[in-house]
Parts: structure tokens; C-alpha cells; sequence
């Protein structure tokens, strides 16, 4: 992350779990969907 | 006094390529906004995913990607080092084996092979060591897919 702070891109760490309620038509309910991965992040301008 | 100054003209203690180095070393910034230029996520586990009120399949292993069709100006974050916090969305692709599955079988229309398209807003808090972060985000499909109106975090 501090490449961002210096103008450079970097790639990161990508892990999250997404808690989705379905609505009714879908019968409700909930169900937890873990991913892991990457992400790429490019700074476009900062600020002191 | 005039002596130093006279000194100092005779021995330059720097150069003016070594200032002009100094220059061009960017300074940190505390604030920056910045581009999720590429994403990919694969999920380890099937999960039960709902086709209807009653009937529900297997995903597969889930792979996700920037959504191509989105536009790539909402794939936008800000990072505040100072404050160790970080705001980001982005729109993401859904590809769901189980889907694929379940219209090959011949039982469901071609039409849920439409692509699984949603938005992600994660307001996060910076790792100790600034090497990633912890997420706490919201989860919105966007209509033409199956699971539009799904939602969550």
C-alpha cells in the first residue's frame, strides 16, 4: 500500500466474504460467499 | 560572516544535479485516490445459490473479475494513511459454474447464463503493516442476471 503514497501502482491482497440475502422471489435466506485473489490498484492524484 | 560566505562559493558542498535529483523524488502523500485497475477473486467452497423459491444448485467454484461492461471510472478508492482507512468501489463480474451446469441440463433457459454483474463498497481499516486491509463492505447485483435485487455485505 505505501507505493500508492509515492505515485506507484500496486497489487494487493484480494480476500473478503460477502454475507448475500436473497429477496423473496428467491425464496429469502442468506448464504456467505468467501473469495480470495488480487486487486491492482493505480493512484490517480494524492494530497498532503 | 564574509568569510563562510566566500567559503561556501569556493566549495560547493552540493551540485545542481544532485538538487535537481532532490526534485524529482516525489514527496508521500496522506491522501490518494486511486484506479482498481484489475481484479480477479476465485472462491474455495460451492455454496447453495437459489434459481427459484424452491430450488437451488451448487455454485461451483465462483470466480469474479472487474465487470467489462461497467464503467471503469467507478473503480475508484481513497486511502488516508494518516487515518489508516480506505473507501473502495468497484463493479464486479460473476461467473458461477453451477449455472452452467444447470442449463446444459436442458431443465432451465439459456437466459440464466446472462452474466452476474453487482457493485462492491468496502469501507476498510489499513493492516498494521499497510500491506492490505480488513473490510467492512456492501453488496448490490444490478438487474439482468438471476440474482438481481440480491444484496448484503
Amino acid at each position: 500500500m505505501l507505493s500508492l503514497r509515492e505515485g506507484r501502482s500496486v497489487s494487493v491482497a484480494y480476500e473478503t466474504t460477502f454475507l448475500i440475502n436473497w429477496p423473496q422471489s428467491l425464496g429469502s435466506g442468506s448464504v456467505s460467499l468467501g473469495l480470495e485473489g488480487a486487486m491492482v490498484l493505480i493512484p490517480i492524484m494524492g494530497s498532503d | 560572516m564574509a568569510t563562510v560566505l566566500r567559503e561556501a562559493a569556493e566549495a560547493p558542498a552540493i551540485t545542481v544535479d544532485e538538487i535537481a535529483a532532490r526534485r524529482l523524488v516525489p514527496e508521500p502523500m496522506q491522501k490518494v485516490l486511486f484506479r482498481v485497475a484489475g481484479l480477479y477473486g476465485i472462491s474455495k467452497h460451492s455454496v447453495q445459490l437459489p434459481v427459484s423459491a424452491t430450488e437451488s444448485i451448487d455454485s461451483g467454484p465462483v470466480s469474479i473479475t472487474l465487470d467489462p461492461e461497467a464503467d471503469q471510472s467507478g473503480n475508484v478508492g481513497i486511502v488516508d494513511f494518516d487515518k489508516a482507512t480506505l473507501r473502495v468501489r468497484y463493479n464486479i463480474h460473476a461467473v458461477f459454474p453451477g449455472l452452467h451446469e444447470l442449463v446444459m441440463s436442458g431443465k432451465h433457459d439459456l437466459s440464466l447464463l446472462r452474466p452476474v454483474r453487482a457493485v462492491a463498497t468496502d469501507e476498510c481499516r489499513l493492516t498494521p503493516d499497510m500491506k492490505g486491509w480488513r473490510a467492512l463492505g456492501c453488496l448490490d447485483f444490478l438487474p439482468g442476471s438471476i440474482w438481481a435485487g440480491a444484496s448484503g455485505g
